[in-house]
């Protein structure tokens, strides 16, 4: 399957874009950042005068734009990257590791009790995970400086793994139970196949595939939901609040690293003023939303193409 | 047999309140002192939950710690958001249906650069276009004084058109892709050319036959576009201001109250879909 994939023009520009993105965002902020000059927030003119102050404007200088403190944007979302695609990479990693082991104890072991699981878990599904999600991190969130950052990041992914867990791993323990209706199962079972070797010999290569296909499908999910809490000011590890200026008296929520949704959210107030702070990681989201949506599609065709071939092999 | 049924659908409805409750006791479970599972403040969450249930009555809510009961003063904006949701997929269904015939009175090749542009707009977060709207009618209102939308909510005056249209955005194109490609598998079957072997025209080979296989195909996923529509629903009711059933409950959280808002929003859609399958099952 991996060749077919290396062959196809959807999966490869998906994934060359997001793996070069995230490794760019790393090998940044380890090895360039500390030499990047410091930011203007004034601009001077041949006077020395100031003319014009941050956040700047989209121009030739910063095609995005800056922020309050002069920082170009494109230096910020390169530097929050690696959290908000990270984040993304670790939840859905773990979401089908649990949905996984959880799913083969649906499949191959609770048979009866799968219906009045299926109910049970309804919750999960007409109540939108964002809701959930929301209700679950604010208590964690509205004590501020309670808890360390790195305690946050954590009890944020688990609680943005569980959400998922319930539904993910009905899906595939349903999945499970599909390939068990093969014929060839009931003759590894007549010629004395245990559950251990069906499951290893015969259902996990059925699942890997789909699985792969899962995982991408749950990271476009989980950024979704991270946009979603940005709205809100619940950022990945943490926020923290910063008096706009000594004028006023308004606070402005910013998070701790760059992470992309931190940016979307500490920001509303600039709608109006200076979108772009606004749409630039929108428009990150976008990217990388789209690329995950092509790496989907480049493993949906690909499957699909494999399947056709094997049918052509009878 | 109807009988049967009708046992059945109210034991999966216990089920799932069932499991409501836990989740809604849920977050008791984190609070603790030390690291690790606060069991006795969960079962507490519990029995508190169920207490007041039975009470429902005299269960309150605080603004700036002046209590309010829950029970008449929570219907207004579960109505106002209901109204927004329902009227949002209807105009989506009719706005993609009539999308969808449009495109197909078009040559392919237009068809196919349509659809593969609705392919990249899908990956657009959904706050983009609530952002958007809402500089739109703020940079026409500064340049013609003309406010053709109303981009915030305020006390006096709820808005409605501009969330129901943002709203709307990703659904219609959502529900356009499932048109199309119910009507391009429609198209294909053989009783679709003897009808134009008898001379049927192209539009209404559409409209008649093609038509109620689309349909079908929209019912059968419009769960998922509700779920999508309601998970969006938070977050622009948020950024509209509007005070609306999702606001109601995350400004005043208690595990009662987010059962009880939860259920009011479950139980109508776990009916209807329930009742759909049914339906679909004895056709």
């Amino acid at each position: 399957m991996i060749r077919g994939l290396l062959k196809n023009p959807y999966f490869l520009i998906g994934f060359l874009f997001l793996s070069i993105v995230f490794l760019s965002s790393i090998f940044f902020s380890v090895f360039v950042k500390e030499h990047l000059p410091k930011p203007n927030i004034y601009l001077y003119n041949e006077n020395h005068t100031p003319v014009e102050k941050a956040p700047f404007p989209p121009s030739l200088k910063h095609p995005f734009g800056t922020d309050d403190q002069g920082t170009d944007m494109l230096v910020i979302i390169l530097d929050g990257a690696k959290f908000t695609i990270g984040c993304a990479i670790i939840v859905s990693l773990l979401r089908l590791l649990v949905s996984y082991l959880l799913g083969i104890v649906h499949g191959l072991y609770t048979n009866k009790l799968n219906k009045y699981y299926s109910q049970f878990i309804n919750a999960f599904k007409f109540v939108p995970g964002t809701v959930i999600v929301l209700i679950f991190i604010s208590p964690f969130l509205n004590q501020e400086g309670q808890y360390s950052v790195v305690y946050l990041t954590i009890i944020q992914i688990i609680i943005l793994t569980l959400v998922a867990v319930p539904t993910l791993s009905e899906l595939i323990g349903n999945e499970i139970s599909l390939i068990l209706k093969n014929e060839f199962i009931e003759n590894s079972k007549i010629l004395g196949g245990g559950k251990w070797h069906i499951l290893k010999k015969h259902i996990i290569p059925f699942l890997k595939p789909k699985i792969f296909l899962l995982f991408f499908q749950q990271m476009i999910q989980t950024l979704i939901i991270i946009i979603h809490l940005g709205v809100f000011n619940m950022f990945i590890g943490g926020v923290s609040y910063l008096q706009q200026d000594l004028a006023s008296s308004s606070q402005k929520a910013f998070s701790l690293s760059n992470e992309w949704a931190g940016l979307i959210g500490g920001s509303y107030q600039k709608l109006m003023t200076d979108p772009w702070i606004i749409y630039t990681p929108v428009f990150s989201f976008f990217l990388t939303i789209l690329s995950l949506n092509f790496i989907v599609k480049g493993i949906e065709k690909t499957i699909t193409m494999r399947e056709i071939s094997f049918k052509k092999m009878k | 047999m109807f009988y049967q049924q009708f046992k059945k659908i109210c034991f999966n409805l216990f089920l799932t309140l069932l499991g409501l409750l836990f989740v809604s006791a849920f977050p008791s479970l984190f609070v603790s002192t030390n690291i690790g599972f606060n069991l006795e403040s969960f079962f507490s969450s519990l029995a508190n939950i169920i207490d007041s249930l039975v009470n429902i009555n005299s269960i309150t809510y605080t603004i700036q710690s002046r209590s309010y009961p829950l029970f008449p003063n929570i219907f207004e904006p579960y109505f106002y958001s209901l109204k927004i949701l329902f009227s949002s997929f209807i105009f989506s269904v009719l706005c993609s249906i009539l999308l969808a015939y449009i495109t197909f009175q078009l040559p392919i090749k237009i068809r196919k650069w349509i659809t593969r542009c609705f392919v990249i707009i899908q990956s657009i977060p959904d706050v983009f276009f609530v952002f958007s709207l809402q500089l739109t009618i703020i940079w026409v209102y500064k340049k013609t004084n003309i406010l053709f939308l109303d981009p915030l909510s305020s006390y006096q005056h709820s808005i409605f058109l501009a969330p129901v249209l943002t709203l709307s955005i990703l659904p219609i194109i959502f529900l356009f892709q499932i048109t199309v490609i119910s009507f391009e598998e429609e198209l294909d079957k053989p009783y679709i050319e003897f009808a134009k072997g008898k001379g049927l025209s192209y539009s209404r080979i559409l409209l008649v036959h093609v038509f109620k296989n689309a349909i079908f195909s929209i019912a059968n996923h419009s769960k998922q576009v509700f779920w999508f529509m309601l998970s969006n629903l938070l977050v622009f009711e948020y950024v509209f201001n509007i005070y609306g059933f999702t606001q109601f409950f995350f400004s005043h959280y208690s595990p009662v109250i987010f059962f009880i808002s939860l259920a009011m929003l479950l139980i109508p859609f776990f009916l209807i879909f329930t009742i759909w399958g049914i339906l679909i099952k004895n056709h």
